[in-house]
C-alpha cells in the first residue's frame, strides 16, 4: 500500500500542474517550479515524483501531442483528479489552521 | 533543420532500463534539453549531460516492471529455498560443518594443484616468438646405447646463419661449471651462481627484458655485463648502477649497460646475470696453457644451448629435414658414429625434455598430470561425501518433499530446490577454499621450490572461473541427490513409510565410500612406496665415502699451491687430507676413447674422470687389479690410467686382461692433444653418478688440476668448526683474493635426490587430505546410521545383546566397504608403483609389508572415524533410545 503522505516537493508539483492545467509535461513543470521556486530540480526528480503522484491518485496521465522538436516522442500530459483537489486542499486548510494558531506575539517580536 | 541527437548507445540504452509509459515522455523532455546544452557548443559536454541524467533514472520508478513483477514468484521461491538450506544446515550443525569444510578442503587441494600444473604448463609461453624459438640438440648412438644432448657445438651458429635460409638469428648460451665464478666491486667480492654468458642478440631473441639499457647494444661490447636490480643492490648498493665496472674472476673488467627485469619464474633459463660470449672466447684464446683455444673453431665440444630463431613457425619441418640430413655424419666430420640432430620447440623443453646436459633439471609431464590427477580425485571424493551425506539424511527431508508436492511443487522445481542448496553449500565452502589456499600456498611453495601465487587482481577472471566452478560443483554433487529426493512419493512420506536404506541409494553410497576409500588407498601405498625407494637411495651403499668430505668452492684457484695448502691445513689435527681432482659423486666429463689395436672408436659414453693421488684412499675405493697411481712413479702423470669394472666390461675383457691395454683419446684445454694410456690398474665400481643412471663405464686419468676436497676428521660439531676455521685461515693466507667458500660432499649428493624428497613431501600431504576428506564422510555417514538405528539397538540390548555384537553390527557394513577397496587397491597400487619404479635404476622392491602397513594404516583411521559412533550407540541407555519418540 502506498501512503498518502504528501512530501513538500510532491506537494510543489502537484501545484504546478494545477498552475500549468492544460499542458502540464514533465519539462514544463520543471521550468514553471524553477520559475515560482527558484530552485532548478533533477528532470528524473520531476518526473519521479509524477509517477508517484500518478500512483497515489492525485495526478491522472494521457498521451499528447508529439513535435519535431521532441524527436517525435509524445508528451505525457499530467491532470489533477478529484483526490488530488482534495489533498491540495487539506493540506492548505491545514497550513490556514497551524497559521492562525501561532501567537500573533510571535510575529510582532515582543520579549516574553 | 537538421536535429543535434546524442549517441545512438545512449539513446538505446535508455529504452532498455526504461518502462514503456515513461519512454517517450522523458525522452522528450530530454532531448529537448539536450538540443539546449547543444546550442551553448561542445558537443561532448552535451553528451556527458545527457549520460548522466540518463543515470538518474536508473531508480526504481522508472524501471521496467513487466518482467520485474512476473518475476516476483520465483524470487520469493528462491528465497525461500535459501531460507529452508540455511535452517536445514543450521539444525544439524556437524552435518553441515562435515559437507563444508570437505568440499573446502578439496576445493582449496584442487586450487593449488591446478596452479601448479598451469604454471608447469606455461613455460616459456611469455616469449613473443616462442612459437618460432628451437633449441638445438642431438642424439647420437654408440654401441647400441643412445644418448641425448641438449648442448651442441659453438660453430654450428655461423653455420646455420650461412647455410640455412630459414634461420633468421641464433642465440647460444654458455654457463661457466668448471669453477665458480666471482665478481668484484671495491670490497664487495661475490660468487655468482646465477651468471650466463650469451650472444648479443639474446634480446631481439627472447623476450627478457631491460629495465635500462639499449637492449640491441648492451651486449656488444665484450667487457659489458646486464644484472637483475636485486643482484646490482648487493654491489652497488643504493647508487645508480648504470655504468659501474667490476671485475671478472679478479681480471676482466666488466662495465654494468643495462638492468635486467627478473626473469620470470616460468622460464627454463634462468639467470640474475648476462655476459658477451665473447668474454669467454678471448678468456680462453689468452688463457694460460690453451694455445690460443678457440670455441669459435672447435666442432668437437657441445658447449652450449644453442637457439635459433626461425622466419615462421612452419619452416621446422624443412629445417629439421635439412639439419637431419647433413647432421648425420657430423656435418662431414665425423662418419664412425652416427648422430641425430634436430629443433625442439622452445616451449616443449620444460616438460618433454630430459637430456644430458639440461640448463636445469626439467619439469615431468607425467608428474604434473599425476598431481592433476590427485587432485580431481580428492575433490571427487569430497563430492561423494555430500552425495553420500544428503542421500542418507533423505529421510528428514522427505516429509519436506511430500509436503512441497501436495502443495503443487513440479519435481523440476524440487530438483533445482536441491541444486540451489548444494550451490549454496558449494559457494561456502568455496570462500573457505579461497582462505585455506591462502594459507597454504607459502607451505606448498616452500616444499616444491616454487613461488607460485594467484594472482586476483591482476587477472580477475580466476574470480569468474572459481564462480563457474563452484556452480558446477554444486550441480555436481547436487544432481544426484536432487533427483534421488524429488522422486519420493508423497503418500507415503507423509505416512512415515520411506526408509533410510532403500536399494538405489544404499547400494549407490556403498560404491562411492568404496571409491573414496580405494583412492586414499592408493594414495598411502603411493608414499609408501616413494618413502622406501628414497629409504633405498639414501642407505645404499654407493661403493665409497662420502663423508667428512669437504668441497672448496675457489679450489681450481690455487692449482700450482695446492701442495703448499695441502701440508699447511694437514697441521690441523682435524684434517685427514686434501686431494686435487675429480671428487667423487658429482660432474664428469665424458671422452671419445680409441683402443690400440681396434678400428672402432667409443662414442661419447666413456667418462673421463681426472683424479689425484689421495683420491682412491680418501673415498675408500677398493682396488681390483694392477696398482693405482704412485708419486714414485714419474710416467704415471701423463700416460697413466685406470679403468672402473664396468670400463673392463663395457671393453668386453677380464681385469686382468685390460692391465696394460692402450688407450688414447684428444682433450686438453685446446681439445687438439693427443692422449696415449695404458691401463694400470682396475678400481672397484662405485655409483659416482646418480642412482638414476646406471654406474658409468669410466676411466680414471691422473692430473694436477681440479677441485679440491678436503677429508676431515671430526666426531662433534666444535670440531667441524675449529677445522673450517683452520682451513679458513691457510685458505685467507694463501688465496686472500678470492672468497672462502665450500659445501660438503654429503650434500651435494644428496641434492640430486631432491625432486623425489619433494614428491614424497607432495603426495604426503595430499594423501593426508584426502584420507581425512574421505574420514570426515564415513564419521558423518556413521553417525548417521547409528542415529537411524537407534530404536533398533535399542531393542537389541533389551534382549541381551552385549556390546561388542552392537559394535560389530554398527562398523561391519563400513569396515567390509574398506576391506574391499584394499583389496582393489593392491594390484592397482602394484601396478602404478612399479611404473614410477622404472624410472630408477637403481630401485627398491615393492614388498608385501607396504601393502600391509598401508592396510592397517587405513583400516585403522576408518575403524577410528566410526568407533566413535558405534560405542556410543552400544552404550547408550535403552531406556532412552526407546522413548525417543
Amino acid at each position: 500500500m502506498k501512503g498518502t503522505y504528501l512530501g513538500e516537493f510532491e506537494e510543489l508539483v502537484l501545484l504546478t500542474v494545477g498552475i500549468l492545467y492544460d499542458d502540464a509535461y514533465g519539462l514544463a513543470i520543471k521550468d514553471e517550479l524553477e520559475k515560482q521556486t527558484e530552485r532548478s530540480p533533477m528532470i528524473s526528480s520531476v518526473h519521479k515524483a509524477l509517477v508517484r503522484l500518478e500512483d497515489k491518485g492525485y495526478l491522472r496521465s494521457r498521451l499528447g501531442g508529439a513535435t519535431s522538436e521532441r524527436g517525435g516522442r509524445q508528451k505525457r500530459l499530467y491532470e489533477l483528479t478529484a483526490s488530488g483537489k482534495k489533498v491540495l486542499n487539506e493540506s492548505r486548510n491545514m497550513r490556514n489552521n497551524m497559521w492562525s494558531s501561532v501567537p500573533k506575539v510571535v510575529w510582532e517580536g515582543g520579549n516574553l | 533543420m537538421s536535429r543535434h541527437l546524442p549517441p545512438q548507445w545512449m539513446l538505446k540504452f535508455f529504452r532498455w532500463f526504461c518502462r514503456e509509459e515513461l519512454c517517450d515522455a522523458v525522452e522528450g523532455d530530454l532531448l529537448i534539453l539536450y538540443a539546449k546544452h547543444r546550442k551553448k557548443g561542445h558537443r561532448f559536454r552535451a553528451d556527458l549531460w545527457y549520460l548522466l541524467n540518463v543515470f538518474t533514472f536508473v531508480q526504481p520508478f522508472a524501471l521496467k516492471r513487466s518482467k520485474y513483477s512476473h518475476r516476483l514468484n520465483t524470487l520469493d521461491m528462491i528465497r525461500n529455498y535459501l531460507k529452508i538450506a540455511y535452517r536445514n544446515l543450521s539444525r544439524s550443525k556437524s552435518y553441515a560443518a562435515i559437507n563444508i569444510f570437505g568440499l573446502a578442503i578439496g576445493l582449496s587441494a584442487f586450487i593449488i594443484m591446478a596452479t601448479y600444473v598451469h604454471h608447469e604448463l606455461s613455460y616459456d609461453r611469455f616469449h613473443e616468438k616462442s612459437d618460432r624459438i628451437f633449441r638445438i640438440g642431438y642424439q647420437y648412438v654408440a654401441n647400441g646405447t643412445s644418448t641425448e644432448v641438449a648442448k651442441s657445438a659453438f660453430p654450428l651458429k655461423p653455420m646455420f646463419l650461412n647455410e640455412y635460409p630459414e634461420v633468421e638469428k641464433v642465440v647460444r648460451f654458455y654457463e661457466n661449471r668448471q669453477d665458480a665464478t666471482t665478481l668484484k666491486y671495491e670490497d664487495n667480492h661475490f660468487t655468482e651462481e646465477s651468471i650466463l654468458f650469451a650472444d648479443p642478440e639474446v634480446f631481439q631473441v627472447f623476450d627478457f627484458e631491460l629495465e635500462e639499457g639499449d637492449p640491441t647494444s648492451a651486449l656488444s661490447k665484450m667487457n659489458s655485463i646486464v644484472m637483475t636490480r636485486s643482484a646490482a643492490r648487493r654491489y652497488f648498493g643504493n647508487d645508480d648502477p648504470m655504468g659501474k665496472v667490476v671485475k671478472y674472476k679478479n681480471d676482466d673488467p666488466l662495465e654494468v649497460t643495462g638492468i635486467l627485469k627478473e626473469v620470470p619464474a616460468n622460464s627454463h633459463l634462468s639467470f640474475d646475470m648476462l655476459v658477451p660470449m665473447e668474454l669467454q672466447r678471448q678468456r680462453w684464446i689468452r688463457g694460460t696453457g690453451n694455445n690460443g683455444y678457440d670455441f669459435e673453431q672447435d666442432w668437437k665440444w657441445s658447449g652450449s644451448w644453442q637457439y635459433v630463431l626461425l622466419k615462421t613457425p612452419e619452416s621446422i619441418h624443412s629445417f629439421n629435414t635439412k639439419l637431419y640430413e647433413e647432421g648425420k655424419d657430423f656435418f662431414g666430420r665425423n662418419n664412425r658414429v652416427e648422430y641425430h640432430y634436430s629443433g625442439m620447440p622452445l616451449t616443449d623443453i620444460h616438460l618433454n625434455s630430459d637430456m644430458a646436459g639440461e640448463f636445469q633439471a626439467n619439469g615431468n609431464e607425467r608428474q604434473v598430470y599425476g598431481f592433476g590427477v590427485i587432485a580431481v580425485l580428492i575433490l571427487t571424493i569430497a563430492c561423494i561425501n555430500f552425495v553420500n551425506l544428503s542421500t542418507a539424511r533423505s529421510s528428514k527431508r522427505a516429509k519436506e518433499v511430500g509436503l512441497r508436492k501436495v502443495m503443487g511443487a513440479l519435481k523440476p522445481q524440487l530438483i533445482w530446490q536441491f541444486i540451489a542448496e548444494s550451490t549454496l553449500i558449494a559457494f561456502i565452502a568455496m570462500l573457505v577454499a579461497i582462505f585455506m589456499v591462502e594459507a597454504m600456498l607459502p607451505f606448498f611453495n616452500n616444499f616444491m621450490d616454487k613461488s607460485l601465487d594467484i594472482p586476483y587482481l591482476e587477472q580477475p577472471w580466476i574470480i569468474l572461473i572459481y564462480l563457474i566452478g563452484t556452480v558446477g560443483i554444486g550441480l555436481l554433487a547436487g544432481l544426484y541427490p536432487a533427483f534421488y529426493l524429488s522422486r519420493f512419493q508423497p503418500v507415503k512420506t507423509l505416512k512415515g513409510q520411506i526408509s533410510h536404506g532403500n536399494g538405489g541409494s544404499n547400494r549407490m553410497r556403498k560404491v562411492l565410500v568404496t571409491t573414496q576409500f580405494l583412492v586414499s588407498n592408493l594414495l598411502i601405498i603411493g608414499i609408501l612406496i616413494v618413502q622406501s625407494q628414497l629409504e633405498y637411495i639414501r642407505s645404499k651403499d654407493l661403493g665409497f665415502d662420502k663423508d667428512q668430505v669437504l668441497i672448496l668452492k675457489h679450489g681450481t684457484k690455487l692449482d700450482d699451491d695446492f701442495n703448499v695448502f695441502n701440508e699447511r691445513i694437514k697441521s690441523s689435527p682435524y684434517i685427514t687430507a686434501a686431494n686435487l681432482g675429480y671428487i667423487a659423486g658429482t660432474r664428469d666429463w665424458t671422452q671419445s676413447f680409441r683402443i690400440e689395436g681396434e678400428a672402432r672408436e667409443e662414442g661419447k659414453s666413456i667418462g673421463i674422470k681426472h683424479v689425484g693421488f689421495d683420491f682412491m684412499e680418501m673415498f675408500d675405493l677398493d682396488l681390483v687389479a694392477g696398482r693405482y697411481f704412485s708419486r714414485e712413479m714419474f710416467r704415471d702423470s701423463r700416460r697413466s690410467v685406470l679403468l672402473n669394472e664396468k670400463a673392463v666390461k663395457h671393453f668386453g675383457w677380464t681385469n686382468e686382461e685390460a692391465l696394460n691395454k692402450r688407450l688414447s683419446y684428444v682433450g686438453g684445454s685446446d681439445n687438439k692433444t693427443l692422449f696415449e694410456c695404458k691401463v694400470i690398474g682396475v678400481l672397484a665400481d662405485a655409483h659416482m653418478e646418480s642412482l638414476y643412471k646406471p654406474i658409468r663405464p669410466s676411466v680414471f686419468k691422473f692430473a694436477l688440476w681440479g677441485d679440491i676436497s678436503i677429508k676431515l676428521n671430526v666426531s662433534n660439531i666444535e670440531e667441524v668448526r675449529t677445522a673450517l676455521a683452520d682451513i679458513e685461515e691457510v685458505w685467507n693466507d694463501m688465496s686472500p683474493q678470492w672468497p672462502f667458500e665450500y659445501e660438503f660432499l654429503d650434500d651435494v649428493i644428496a641434492d640430486q635426490y631432491i625432486k623425489e624428497e619433494r614428491l614424497s613431501q607432495t603426495v604426503q600431504y595430499f594423501a593426508f587430505l584426502a584420507i581425512f576428506v574421505a574420514c570426515l564422510g564415513l564419521f558423518g555417514l556413521a553417525s548417521f546410521t547409528v542415529q537411524e538405528r537407534t530404536k533398533e539397538i535399542g531393542v537389541r540390548k533389551v534382549l541381551g545383546a552385549s556390546m561388542q555384537s552392537i559394535l560389530v553390527l554398527v562398523s561391519k557394513k563400513f569396515l567390509l566397504l574398506i576391506g574391499l577397496s584394499f583389496l582393489v587397491s593392491v594390484p592397482l597400487g602394484i601396478y602404478l608403483g612399479s611404473n614410477w619404479l622404472q624410472e630408477f635404476e637403481y630401485r627398491t622392491t615393492i614388498g608385501p609389508m607396504i601393502f600391509v602397513i598401508s592396510g592397517l594404516i587405513s583400516l585403522g583411521i576408518a575403524a577410528a572415524a566410526v568407533a566413535g559412533q558405534s560405542v556410543k550407540a552400544a552404550r547408550s541407555n535403552p531406556v532412552k533410545t526407546l522413548r525417543y519418540e
